[in-house]
């Protein structure tokens, strides 16, 4: 699914959270945003998911997310960073999200089986008494098990251990394949594993939107420990390239 | 197949997508225990007139049963609104605090789907127990007391009751669309629930011999309080008295007669819930869902 932002501004009170942002994700790019706390990461995210009101232009498909959140959601899976502290049980939110999504329960099932989570056992637990591990595993087999043209990640492994984690890059393979992704990520494994091409905000605005390969990227890469952070893994993700 | 074409699967109709928004909130009422302690306080409530107040002594024209019910649903003015507000207020700025909302969100619902499934339970949750309870406990006293039960006006209370509900169910969710703090929603709840009580006849009046107040100021305020057209509608079965009425109820009794006062305490609820309503409706449909 094609991403497409123009001049997109949004205030929250005094702050501005995002100061003329433009984008554009072609159909199966696979994009992170990178960036310190507060630089506007979520808000991007926001906007593209169709919940917040922005000035400007977002386009998902060439369709205005906040108006026609409806038919462009079903194309569309989220990963937030954490789990709403949901009183709902595993099964009634596994069933409410099959029954909003059209989806098989075993779809879930197998999903969640593919990163060890054993949807089943845990079908009366609540939610919010699940580890934090075990609640993003869910959170991913919810998103995964969907066939979707458009992932959302927010720190997707940030609660997983190293097989979890490895769990998950396979399943993301193996489902996502083709899908357009937009990573927001402080962790550089994850950078590195997923994404072709990284985007760059700070205080609300695209300070650098490069692929991974980029010549003008590697000048900005000496500047500061952020920076250094990056460069680590962006070059991660050129030896993934590579091999 | 396209990633594209698997993806865009056909969206569930909206009755599918309300059941199963509706089942999440159900859930979450049912574990909260809302809907027992509702119950459980209407039937507390019950018994404790019915035990202390069959007494064949008349109060306001109403004897036995009639009196007890016409107690019952005097209390009911007063404590249905804080129930309404306090059952509704934070359901949708707690959801939105969360992360609820931006999960919700993430999958093919509209926000009316969300706002309609969340309206259903709550209102259901605070006027099923009511509609169970008070007949059943109505039967039970007259079993055991001996008295007829008033059916016609039991229905008259249930009505105004469930219009009342309906009033403060709007109030309390145009409040939690709005307002995102949960002190800030804590604070505006309070301040309707004691506007909605103390701007009745008899607080008025004593604002209007302190404080020199208008006549009309007065009229206007107590006439725009469903409260007050609650009380009154449950009243315009009794003889008309200054006393009990007060003022703007002896005035509008004069004027309307017994049969607009019902109506209109029935109505003037409604509507004032239903605007309400349709503001955080709007609310929703407008502004940001985070």
């Amino acid at each position: 699914m094609r991403v497409e932002l123009k001049e997109v501004s949004k205030r929250f009170g005094s702050v501005r959270a995002l100061d003329g942002v433009s984008l554009d994700l072609a159909s199966g790019d696979r994009v992170a945003l990178v960036g310190p706390n507060g630089s506007g990461k979520s808000t991007l995210v926001r906007a593209v998911m169709g919940i917040l009101r922005c000035e400007g232009m977002v386009r998902l498909a060439g369709e205005d997310p906040f108006r026609h959140r409806t038919r462009l959601a079903s194309r569309l899976a989220y990963v937030p960073q954490t789990a709403p502290r949901l009183g709902a049980t595993v099964g009634e939110v596994t069933r409410a999200v099959t029954a909003l999504r059209g989806l098989d329960e075993a779809e879930i099932r197998s999903t969640a089986a593919a990163i060890d989570l054993d949807l089943p056992a845990l079908r009366r637990r609540p939610v919010r008494a699940l580890s934090g591990g075990t609640k993003q595993k869910l959170l991913i087999a919810l998103a995964l098990a969907a066939p979707a043209s458009l992932l959302i990640m927010d720190e997707p492994t940030a609660s997983l251990d190293h097989e979890a984690r490895n769990a998950f890059f396979r399943l993301f393979d193996e489902r996502a394949a083709g899908a357009t992704l937009l990573l927001c990520s402080h962790r550089l494994d994850e950078v590195r594993r997923l994404v072709d091409r990284v985007v760059v905000l700070e205080e609300g605005r695209i300070v650098l939107d490069a692929p991974v390969t980029a010549p003008e990227l590697a000048e900005r890469l000496n500047a500061g420990a952020w920076w250094r952070d990056l460069r680590d893994s962006l070059a991660g993700a050129e030896e993934r390239r590579a091999s | 197949m396209s990633v594209d074409a698997m993806a865009a699967v056909q969206a569930p109709s909206t009755p599918v997508r309300v059941a199963a928004l509706a089942r999440l909130e159900g859930g979450d009422v049912l574990r909260s225990r809302w809907l027992l302690f509702c119950g459980g306080l209407y039937a507390a409530m019950a018994v404790l007139f019915i035990v202390v107040g069959l007494r064949e002594s008349g109060v306001m024209g109403f004897t036995g049963m009639d009196r007890v019910l016409l107690s019952l649903s005097h209390a009911l003015v007063v404590l249905l609104p804080l129930l309404a507000l306090t059952g509704t207020g934070l359901a949708v700025s707690r959801a939105r605090g969360d992360g609820t909302l931006e999960l919700l969100f993430s999958h093919p619902i509209t926000r009316d789907d969300y706002f309609g499934a969340v309206t259903l339970v709550r209102y259901g949750a605070l006027v099923l127990p009511l509609v169970v309870l008070m007949p059943g406990l109505a039967v039970i006293g007259s079993v055991v007391f001996h008295q007829a039960v008033p059916w016609v006006f039991l229905a008259r209370s249930l009505l105004v009751s469930a219009a009342l509900l309906w009033s403060f169910t709007g109030i309390g969710l145009a409040i939690s669309a709005r307002v995102s703090e949960p002190e800030r929603v804590l604070m505006y709840l309070l301040l309707a629930w004691v506007l909605g009580v103390a701007l009745l006849d008899f607080g008025l009046v004593g604002l209007m011999l302190q404080w020199r107040l208008p006549a009309s100021a007065v009229f206007a305020l107590a006439a725009v309080n469903p409260v007050e057209s609650a009380r009154l509608a449950l009243l315009s079965g009794a003889e008309p008295a200054l006393g009990t009425l007060g003022p703007v109820g002896f005035f509008l009794y004069d004027r309307l007669g017994p049969t607009w006062l019902f109506a209109i305490g029935v109505l003037w609820p409604l509507l004032v819930g239903s605007a309400a309503w349709a503001m955080a409706r709007r609310r929703l449909r407008t502004g940001d869902l985070v």
